[in-house]
């Protein structure tokens, strides 16, 4: 453990910074992009952007809710489970009515996303268990919802099947969804309220920020987010499964890490975080596609999310200095 | 009124009372509702050697889990270390197993293989502990990456198959009766007198608490926080790997899927318990009786027919319910 406090001197990093303009993290994605087309001709095709574009997007809705809670300086785990209940709601009650469906769904992930937002609250549970409690709630509601996974007439999802070009419906929902992230955040006082909160949950209170009901705020928009990347995932697969998304949680934070966002709250960019998770699954994508053991690439993804994670707080640790 | 009530009404009000005895109380409660809503069926005593039994492997888990919340951080792959420690001790440890297996885990002989499954556990645990320590990665995220490292590797040495032969010890062992208890509900007693014994009766203890209580003042007491908590990581995968071998004799079978609830289940007996998971504070009687009141829960609701996916929701409500109400009674501790 070192106490010794560093001054702040310019490394590599700053210097890529003055240069980008605090926009590195698109240079790496066309970096990774152009030594993926030369590792393989099948990169950089109309299909296989598609395919990396689609298979982000879930994650990519559920990094958008995960985005705004790490803001406010919590943790949100029980994204993923809340994403498994609402894809097999949707799917039990499409035959019904597609609406309907979507809307039991999307209250569901209201509803746990709320809880979240009470306990942290006026339940003064850390955010870490709080969420863990929740996730324990959803992944059994899901199970008790389906136990096993229920798929959907694919003539049923039609309209969520469509594509404009090579973007989805589950993609422009994703681009959509981040695009009026990054106005709320940019441009409103809400928005700018939640760097507050992240930065120093104190002084935000002290104020005058109304810091619980803008916790309980999002938290619910991460449940409700949650939710509408299980409706992506059902119409992407048709099917809702009850088991699916173990691990998808620490996915998105590596994700939004890697997009700059600081693990600790207060600082990041909804628009980079969104390209943090289009490079995570651009290494997943490149893993495939160079055929690497599946074996392999369950630990290849924990190197990852260890050595960004351990990067994102050595940095916090030297921009603060100080303890953490 | 006498001394001794008004001592008693005194004890009842204080705040500390309900820290340390809270989740005993309500476990006392718990169980005479349930004989009375069960018939006596609950309290018969095959049930409570059931309720024991099935709380073993849990409640091993969760002794190594204190040791990390007290010191104020949180081991999340424990369930990924049990089996894989499960997985070794199994599969490298049957000769049987090793001719069916479709992984590379080779046959090494039954000792040899004991060792390397709780070497393997210690390893990992000591892997969670110096990336928390050297390179200040929060523990959560730490123990969440081991975990999808370790699940990685146990698809690599198991090719994906379950292990369905393990040596015979491992049933005989299962369902051996000592002393008219079945072996594994000793083998939870022990570690718990261990852990006690390490709390209370050590310096290493003191110091424990000390880190988990703030970490700063430990520091700077001359407490070697680093090595506190390099040995608290350690001992938690040990212990994970003696949940292994408990899972194994009484399954006599590990697979890369097993235990998805039990993680879950951990975390909230310890809650429940009232260990903070701010650190610091509780201990084996919290970590034991929380353990003891889930597994009663849960065995109720078996009893009662009640479905068991369910069971996972009524865990996570029990955190949020357990945690608030500790949270609101250890608020003014400060």
């Amino acid at each position: 453990m070192t106490l010794v406090p560093t001054s702040r001197t310019a490394g590599p990093l700053d210097l890529l910074r003055r240069l980008f303009g605090g926009n590195e993290i698109v240079v790496v994605l066309i970096g990774l992009a152009t030594l993926a087309s030369l590792a393989s001709p099948v990169f950089f095709t109309q299909t296989n952007i598609q395919n990396i574009l689609n298979q982000a997007s879930v994650l990519g809705i559920l990094a958008c809710g995960e985005f705004l809670v790490v803001l406010i300086g919590g943790f949100d785990l029980s994204v993923a489970a809340i994403l498994a209940l609402s894809s097999v709601i949707f799917a039990t009650l499409a035959p019904t009515s597609l609406v309907f469906a979507a809307l039991a769904a999307v209250g569901s992930g209201l509803l746990l996303g709320l809880l979240s937002g009470i306990s942290v609250t006026f339940g003064r549970v850390t955010p870490l268990i709080a969420t863990l409690g929740v996730m324990g709630i959803a992944r059994g509601l899901a199970f008790v919802v389906a136990e096993k996974s229920v798929s959907v007439a694919p003539a049923l999802l039609a309209p969520a099947k469509l594509t404009l070009w090579i973007f989805s419906v589950p993609v422009i929902v994703w681009f959509a969804v981040a695009l009026i992230l990054a106005w709320i955040l940019a441009r409103t006082r809400f928005g700018r309220n939640l760097y507050a909160i992240g930065g120093n949950e104190r002084s935000a209170r002290l104020a005058g920020i109304p810091v619980r009901a803008r916790q309980i705020a999002v938290y619910t928009m991460s449940g409700c987010l949650s939710a509408v990347a299980g409706l992506a995932l059902v119409a992407r697969t048709s099917s809702g499964v009850p088991q699916i998304g173990d691990g998808w949680e620490l996915d998105a934070i590596a994700a939004i890490v890697i997009g700059g966002a600081r693990l600790f709250g207060g600082e990041g960019n909804i628009l980079k975080a969104t390209i943090g998770v289009i490079i995570y699954q651009m290494i997943a994508n490149i893993m495939n596609i160079v055929s690497l053991d599946p074996f392999y690439q369950d630990i290849v993804k924990a190197m990852v999310i260890v050595a960004v994670v351990g990067f994102s707080v050595l940095r916090a640790r030297r921009t603060q200095r100080g303890w953490s | 009124m006498s001394t001794l009530t008004s001592n008693l009404v005194v004890e009842f009000r204080s705040r500390r009372f309900w820290q340390d005895n809270g989740t005993i109380v309500v476990l006392l409660a718990f169980v005479v509702l349930a004989t009375i809503i069960s018939g006596g069926v609950f309290l018969r005593p095959s049930n409570l050697a059931t309720i024991l039994y099935q709380a073993s492997i849990i409640g091993v888990l969760v002794l190594g889990q204190t040791l990390v919340v007290v010191s104020g951080g949180i081991d999340l792959s424990m369930v990924a270390i049990l089996i894989v420690s499960a997985v070794i001790m199994g599969g490298a440890g049957s000769e049987r197993q090793a001719m069916m297996s479709m992984g590379s885990l080779p046959y090494i002989g039954f000792y040899p293989a004991i060792l390397a499954g709780f070497g393997a556990a210690g390893l990992a645990g000591l892997i969670n502990g110096l990336m928390v320590t050297k390179l200040h990665i929060p523990a959560f995220i730490t123990t969440l990456a081991t975990a999808l490292l370790i699940g990685g590797v146990i698809l690599l040495i198991t090719g994906g198959s379950p292990i369905y032969y393990p040596d015979p010890f491992y049933a005989a062992f299962g369902s051996s009766l000592v002393l008219g208890l079945p072996s594994p509900i000793l083998v939870f007693a022990g570690w718990a007198a261990a852990i006690w014994w390490l709390l209370t009766q050590t310096s290493f203890g003191k110091k424990l608490y000390a880190t988990g209580g703030s970490e700063r003042a430990a520091y700077y007491s001359g407490i070697s926080v680093s090595n506190v908590r390099l040995v608290v990581y350690t001992l938690s995968g040990l212990s994970a790997g003696l949940a292994g071998f408990l899972f194994l004799s009484r399954t006599g079978y590990i697979s890369y899927a097993s235990g998805g609830e039990i993680l879950m289940t951990t975390i909230a007996s310890l809650v429940v318990g009232g260990v903070s998971l701010a650190g610091g504070l509780g201990g084996v009687k919290h970590a034991v009786s929380g353990v003891l009141l889930l597994a009663s829960l849960s065995n109720f609701m078996n009893i009662m027919l009640i479905s068991p996916y369910i069971q996972n929701s009524v865990n996570g409500a029990v955190i949020l319910v357990a945690v608030s109400i500790y949270s609101h009674i250890n608020a003014e501790k400060l």
